[in-house]
């Protein structure tokens, strides 16, 4: 099997698969830089909070189990594996491997989403939840629930966002494995990789902001 | 620029033509059909944002404001402000003159993403259904900056609504620059440098990089604002130690910028229209290019100047001072360049070339304003008042309505193959100005003397000028209202145009007009720069003949 | 293709590695500066995600540039407003 083999059909106004290719790309990279801003403002708003209330935000960390925040990051960084190689197959034309690939990486972003669920419930449990139901016994419990409000917030945002790609790789993948094509369409699934890294990416820095703050 | 142009060349089939059913038009993938799309939408959206602002200015004719309540009074300027900055002003030069243009002006069939621009045309529309329903179900008040923690705990409106609609909006922003970008970047003609784009397309260039890197921003700051509304959850809220700061600080660091994406493309075409009306290259064009660029990063760094009265620390406060000076450079080296290219140059008075120093007039009345705004200590005394009103009135209105009017005009030919009626379109123009003046002069002064924004009620002192400001309103509303009539008119029956009627340059003056779907029939090989008017067979006569009558 | 997979292989027992420190690391005594570690090893991570996983390695400068865009504004905002907050009263 030659490299690149897999031929992409070609989209108004493009002529050449390498243009389109690279348009696709480019376009797609634009749009991830918009996300890093779209998280960045949260991100922004977790440092000045924690820049005021570090001692709260020590307090409040304390009932964040990192061994879970641990695991998860464990989880997303195989997906993270295993979708690199789903992109090489497509790119290879490798029907097979692309749709086993797709299906690890399914399983293990859905596992994510569970392990993060049960957190959300425990958290339930201990009054933990901004609004009227927080409860929580410190030195500044105002400062401790800006950060349990910054951790649902982000976290939340970063779930959407998990949801968002488990749902284009099961339309994508449903689309390739009964479409009578040969070959899968490349450039989408490079396009959803570059997708699923960048959730991976701000995965990596919700961790230690939130489970490693003060890991007992 | 190497396809001769024939004069007596009407396409038959073309744009508007080729398929005339319902679907064909809201199915369209052709950017020219998309533009004309939101050219209509956005055209509601300033007769709704209007009305809101006549309703307003007849409330203050009278000192004690007694048409409306002081609820409404705020629904309607939070009304007319919202829709005239998402649903108008940002839209309005990028998506109906960028979008038929940046294709035809690099050479270029359609755009990268001919699907993502109608989807982002569809994404525009439903943003306009919630901010019609939150106006409809009974408005907002919290004024278009929607400042916590008034926004987010006390007031009793729809906010949660409108800003979904916002974030919805801003999404179509988002694909709109995105897709001018990778066009820029990959689709341009053989031969067509990056130094011999169009300095409309550099500016809308310019503003995409705004686009994409601002609004996410403001996305994510309306996102927790509405979260916080909806859930009890305080991330602005004080009482919990959080910092309603914060929010503006977020806020601004879209909305500051924003400004610069409703003026950097009005720049661009009074790049386009001074060059061609003065028959002239354009004065410095790498220093106009590089002012662009410049104004789109420095304009990230000044978002402070809306703060200085907020609590923002001083030390903070003094940086946002200097470098919104900075500010000042880049656009005061554009008016310098256009002045320099009028100069010398053999200048026809056309409609297009009147709204372009009706422009340069007063966007340099509100650029100057905006200095005094920038120096801390005058903006301490005139935060909050109607001096801040005349001057963001000044560049946004003299400004960039100026120019798109301008642009649409200019273009009107390219656009539908026709010509509108030029002696009651310059008359329109001059109406247009005065209007302008009146209306807006006045607020200059009353916010000098302290007289505050967002208020009915005033002390009667400010009456006579708040009067005369009134008096401005309908001759400013008729200047609008004539080029929606006569150019309507003109688009059915108006003199047939002919490909290149202002014998300009440019590749979107080499096909015919209205121009057939896939704008070219061979791909263009550029070979001069954009504005080679000393290379023209310079053909006054024929000039003069195609378009006086 | 055996290639290719012990090469994405080698990446991801890298960012193992680096998992493992960065989680060691956060139960040292740092106090207050105790992001200061992990978020570069974060930074580390996501570099090698970013060459490798998103073959940026393989790609055209532009793309490159554009990676760096979305940080580098999101630098400009966190400075200017991190600006403000150390230098007046606050908390108060
Ligand atoms: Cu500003």
């Amino acid at each position: 099997m030659t490299a690149e083999a897999a031929a992409e059909p070609l989209n108004f106004p493009f002529k050449e698969a390498a243009h389109q290719r690279e348009s696709a790309l480019f376009g797609m990279w634009i749009f991830l830089a918009t996300e890093v801003l779209f998280f960045g403002g949260m991100f922004t708003a977790y440092t000045v909070y924690r820049y005021s209330h570090w001692q709260a935000f020590q307090e409040a960390a304390r009932h964040q189990e990192w061994y879970l925040g641990c695991l998860n990051t464990l989880v997303l960084l195989t997906s993270g594996f295993t979708m690199a190689l789903a992109v090489e197959c497509a790119r290879r034309g490798n029907r097979g491997w692309l749709l086993g690939l797709l299906t690890i990486t399914w399983v293990l972003g859905a596992a994510f989403l569970g392990i993060e669920g049960y957190e959300y419930h425990s958290k339930f449990g201990e009054h933990l939840v901004p609004g009227s139901g927080f409860h929580f016994d410190g030195t500044d419990p105002g400062g401790s629930e800006l950060f349990f409000v910054l951790y649902f917030t982000m976290t939340g945002m970063h779930m959407f966002h998990m949801f968002v790609g488990l749902m284009l790789i099961l339309f994508f993948g449903v689309w390739t494995r009964f479409s009578p094509r040969e070959t899968a369409m490349p450039n989408r699934f490079e396009v959803l990789g570059l997708y699923w890294a960048f959730v991976d990416i701000v995965w990596l820095f919700l961790y230690p902001l939130f489970y490693l703050v003060h890991p007992r | 620029m190497t396809l001769p142009p024939d004069p007596k060349s009407i396409s038959t089939v073309n744009y508007l033509n080729e398929e005339k059913t319902v679907a064909s038009w809201f199915f369209t993938h052709d950017h020219k059909r998309i533009a004309l799309l939101y050219l209509a939408s956005i055209t509601f959206f300033f007769l709704l944002g209007g009305v809101a602002a006549m309703l307003m200015r007849i409330e203050l004719i009278h000192p004690r404001g007694e048409l409306f309540t002081s609820t409404t009074y705020n629904k309607l300027f939070t009304l007319h402000g919202v829709i005239m900055v998402w649903f108008f002003l940002i839209p309005s030069i990028p998506n109906v003159l960028g979008n038929f243009l940046i294709p035809m002006m690099i050479g270029a069939r359609d755009m990268a993403f001919p699907r993502l621009n109608l989807i982002s045309w569809y994404v525009f529309m439903l943003g306009g259904l919630f901010a019609v329903f939150a106006i409809l179900v009974g408005g907002v008040d919290t004024g278009w900056t929607f400042y916590t923690p008034y926004s987010s705990t006390y007031s009793n409106s729809w906010v949660i609504a409108m800003a979904v609609g916002i974030f919805i909006n801003g999404f179509s922003s988002i694909f709109t620059g995105l897709n001018f970008i990778v066009t820029v970047h990959k689709l341009r003609a053989p031969g067509m440098t990056w130094f011999r784009l169009p300095l409309f397309v550099w500016t809308l260039y310019s503003t995409s990089l705004i686009f994409v890197l601002a609004t996410p921003v403001l996305a994510i700051t309306l996102t927790l604002v509405a979260l916080e509304r909806g859930f009890g959850i305080g991330i602005f809220d004080p009482r919990i130690g959080g910092d309603p700061l914060l929010f503006q600080h977020l806020f601004w660091f879209y909305s500051h910028p924003a400004v610069y994406i409703m003026v950097l493309p009005a720049m661009g075409v009074i790049s386009e229209l001074i060059a061609a009306f003065a028959r002239n290259r354009v004065f410095g064009y790498n220093f106009v290019v590089y002012a662009s660029l410049g104004i789109a990063f420095l304009g990230f760094l000044v978002w402070g100047h809306h703060m200085f009265v907020s609590g923002q620390s001083v030390y903070a406060g003094m940086i946002f001072s200097l470098l919104s000076f900075f500010v000042a450079i880049p656009s005061a080296i554009k008016v310098f360049n256009w002045t320099a290219t009028l100069y010398k140059g053999s200048i026809t008075f056309d409609t297009p070339l009147l709204y372009a120093l009706g422009f340069i007039a007063l966007f340099t009345i509100g650029g100057m304003t905006g200095l005094m705004l920038a120096s801390l200590a005058v903006d301490v005394h005139v935060t909050a008042t109607y001096f801040v009103v005349a001057h963001f009135h000044y560049i946004m209105v003299g400004g960039a309505v100026m120019a798109y009017l301008g642009g649409i005009h200019y273009w009107f030919p390219k656009i539908t193959g026709r010509m509108y009626p030029e002696t009651l379109a310059r008359w329109a123009a001059i109406i247009l100005f005065i209007g302008f003046n009146l209306t807006f002069f006045p607020m200059f002064i009353l916010g000098y003397m302290g007289m505050p924004r967002r208020y009915h009620v005033y002390p009667e002192e400010f009456q006579m000028l708040n009067f005369i400001s009134t008096i401005g309103t309908p001759v400013l509303g008729i200047g609008y209202l004539l080029p929606l009539i006569y150019l309507g008119w003109a688009s059915f029956f108006g003199r047939l145009a002919g490909p290149n009627p202002w014998n300009a340059t440019g590749l979107e003056w080499q096909t015919p007009s209205p121009p057939p779907k896939e704008n070219f029939a061979e791909i263009p090989v550029v070979t001069t720069e954009p504005y080679a008017y000393h290379l023209l067979p310079e053909a006054a006569g024929i000039h003069q003949e195609t378009h006086d009558r | 293709m055996k290639a290719k997979f012990g090469h994405y292989l080698r990446v991801l027992g890298s960012l193992y590695l680096l998992l493992a420190i960065t989680t060691g690391l956060a139960f040292l005594p740092l106090d207050a500066w105790n992001w200061l570690p992990s978020v570069v090893i974060a930074f580390v991570m996501a570099g090698l995600i970013m060459l490798f996983f998103m073959r940026l390695r393989q790609s055209e400068p532009l793309l490159w540039l554009t990676s760096a865009s979305g940080f580098a504004w999101l630098s400009l905002l966190m400075l200017f407003v991190v600006l403000d907050y150390i230098s007046r009263p606050w908390p108060r």
